[in-house]
């Protein structure tokens, strides 16, 4: 109890601790945070209900097989560019996390974003921490009961919520929620939506930091990504240390100490309860929680602010960091080229898909006019979002007498149709191994795909 | 209240090693269950499936024999099947019981 006494004289310990920790939740990165958190609960909640052309914008509508977003429709087909976007994301979470560290975990992460959510809740109900540790340490009181219950029921409801949500982005959202709202809800969709609403709540309310101990493989390979000149959340030894309490207005110098004033606010706000003065060390998430706290307690002290900083390893030995450095510009120039690629290939795909596969029987067939014929079966996709019509011709033109239907096919549909390609006596001599034929809709002429394949004739050739 | 008492209460919890490999393994073989569900039902399309079981006679598949449903048993499937790989690595990773060099 020595410090308790001394609390009335001594700035921060606990006094000074009730007053700063409220200030923590509005410091500059605090509010950078929740802002991200507002922003992608929003997309998160709010995009399945954006309608785009009379439809939903963004959907991944499994059961149809096809995904919209926005103007686009994906089919199976066209998986490349789905792992293409995962690895335009990998890399981009790499060349972030080379330069600026765990941004990514401190403001963007699904498990950071909803464990702030339903730490929001949870000081909406039961206030802050000291509060919260008071409240814990009683016993069963009617207000124990009627605080945890009424979280409970916060908790659940927002889980219950992304739950909904979550399933919205794979069947449409309009269905369901009058399939909710009439009790009719499909045995799979009402799976789902507990399912998840379920691995909400246990995430966001209890595990928490253990899933970045324990089980995110970002959180082990991160420290790979980072060199001497990534940005960290740091504690700057030189400035702070010797640490220590002292008396309001003591020099700190003529007293031997730094500019710590070992208030262990920094500790008790972390979320993952790790102390920053330690070093770097992997539990750290870099949600600059101390960075924001240590400020206030710094303010009110009278000191400079960043004790507690983004900082680089270089720039806390006293070096300049090096902002452009090979690890960063490999990083982009392997991301801005896939990611022009990613573009480009977007803007040129063709809504039509073509194969050709040769008749397995005859090379070739001729017939009793002396005309040599080759069979060929044609897969015709259609990735449009309308049906179209199809019709058959072949490279190079006015050489062959192409004998197939013009076909209709559905959107999102695969055909197979029979094509024969003839090429009369006297003009056998012009024909090339090496032809291509091609689909175009009749409709669009800009919808065409071409393939090459072979066209065989007696000769050998 | 004593400032080290609250202090305690933010000593960082510690998982006990067999919650920390459950944990490992369970969300280790959920990623894979992801990226196994996503490979597979990019190139099958389970209406085959419904329809082989209904053999012309639509309706003879179970009620819970959709899309949906074969996506879903299929990534449990996926999960069950890694998660099983996930144990066997984590229990040869801990070792024998014992050591060839015991005292």
């Amino acid at each position: 109890m020595n410090e308790g006494t001394a609390g009335a004289e001594v700035v921060s310990l606990y006094e000074a601790h009730r007053k700063v920790y409220p200030r923590e939740v509005a410091g500059r990165f605090a509010r950078l945070r929740t802002l991200a958190a507002f922003a992608l609960l929003g997309i998160f909640y709010g995009l399945p209900w954006v309608q785009w052309n009379g439809r939903q914008a963004v959907l991944f509508d499994l059961p149809a097989r096809k995904f919209h977003l926005f103007g686009l429709t994906l089919w199976p087909q066209d998986f490349l560019y789905l792992s293409w976007l995962l690895i335009l994301a990998a890399l981009t979470l790499f060349f972030v996390t080379a330069v600026a560290g765990r941004v990514w975990c401190g403001y963007a992460c699904p498990q950071t974003v909803w464990t702030e959510a339903f730490l929001g809740l949870e000081r909406l109900v039961e206030g802050d921490r000291p509060q919260r540790l008071k409240l814990d340490r009683q016993p069963w009181t009617t207000e124990w009961v009627l605080r945890k219950a009424a979280k409970q029921v916060l908790w659940i409801a927002f889980a219950a919520l992304t739950g909904f949500s979550f399933v919205a982005f794979f069947t449409p959202a309009r269905e369901l929620a009058a399939a909710v709202q009439g009790f009719q809800l499909g045995g799979w969709e009402a799976f789902w939506i507990l399912f998840y609403g379920f691995a909400t709540y246990g995430n966001a309310g209890f595990l928490r930091e253990q899933v970045c101990m324990y089980m995110c493989p970002y959180a082990r390979f991160q420290g790979a990504m980072f060199d001497h000149d990534t940005l960290i959340v740091s504690y700057d030894p030189g400035r702070g240390e010797p640490r220590g309490a002292r008396k309001r207005g003591v020099d700190p110098k003529a007293a031997g100490l730094g500019d710590c004033v070992d208030c262990t606010i920094c500790v008790q706000v972390c979320p993952t309860g790790i102390d920053i003065r330690k070093g770097l060390q992997y539990e750290c998430i870099a949600c600059a929680a101390c960075v924001d706290a240590c400020d206030g307690v710094m303010a009110k002290v009278g000191y400079q602010p960043g004790l507690i900083r983004y900082a680089t390893e270089r720039e806390l030995s006293g070096t300049k960091t090096r902002y452009l450095r090979p690890r960063v510009l490999v990083y982009g120039a392997l991301l801005a080229a896939l990611g022009i690629g990613f573009v480009v290939s977007l803007s040129l795909r063709q809504p039509i898909g073509l194969d050709i596969i040769r008749d397995r029987n005859a090379l070739y067939r001729v017939l009793p006019d002396g005309s040599v014929e080759n069979v060929y079966s044609l897969r015709i996709l259609n990735k449009d979002d309308d049906a179209h019509r199809y019709a058959i011709g072949a490279e190079p033109a006015g050489l062959f007498q192409v004998d197939a239907e013009v076909v209709q096919v559905g959107a999102g549909e695969v055909r197979a149709v029979p094509a024969r390609l003839r090429v009369a006596p006297g003009e056998l001599g012009r024909a090339p191994r090496e032809i291509a034929i091609s689909v175009r809709a009749i409709d669009d002429p800009a919808l065409a795909a071409a393939h090459d394949t072979r066209f065989f004739t007696p000769d050998g050739r | 209240m004593d400032p080290r008492a609250e202090d305690e209460a933010t000593v960082v919890r510690r998982w006990p090693p067999q919650m920390r490999m459950a944990a490992a393994v369970g969300w280790s073989s959920f990623l894979a269950a992801c990226l196994g569900t996503m490979l597979t039902f990019a190139a099958l399309d389970p209406q085959l499936i419904i329809d082989g079981m209904d053999r012309g006679e639509p309706g003879a598949a179970p009620w819970w024999f959709t899309r949906t449903g074969i996506y879903s048993i299929g990534f449990f499937l996926f999960w069950a099947v890694a998660a099983v790989a996930g144990l066997l690595a984590a229990w040869l990773q801990a070792g024998p019981a014992t050591g060839g060099d015991g005292p």
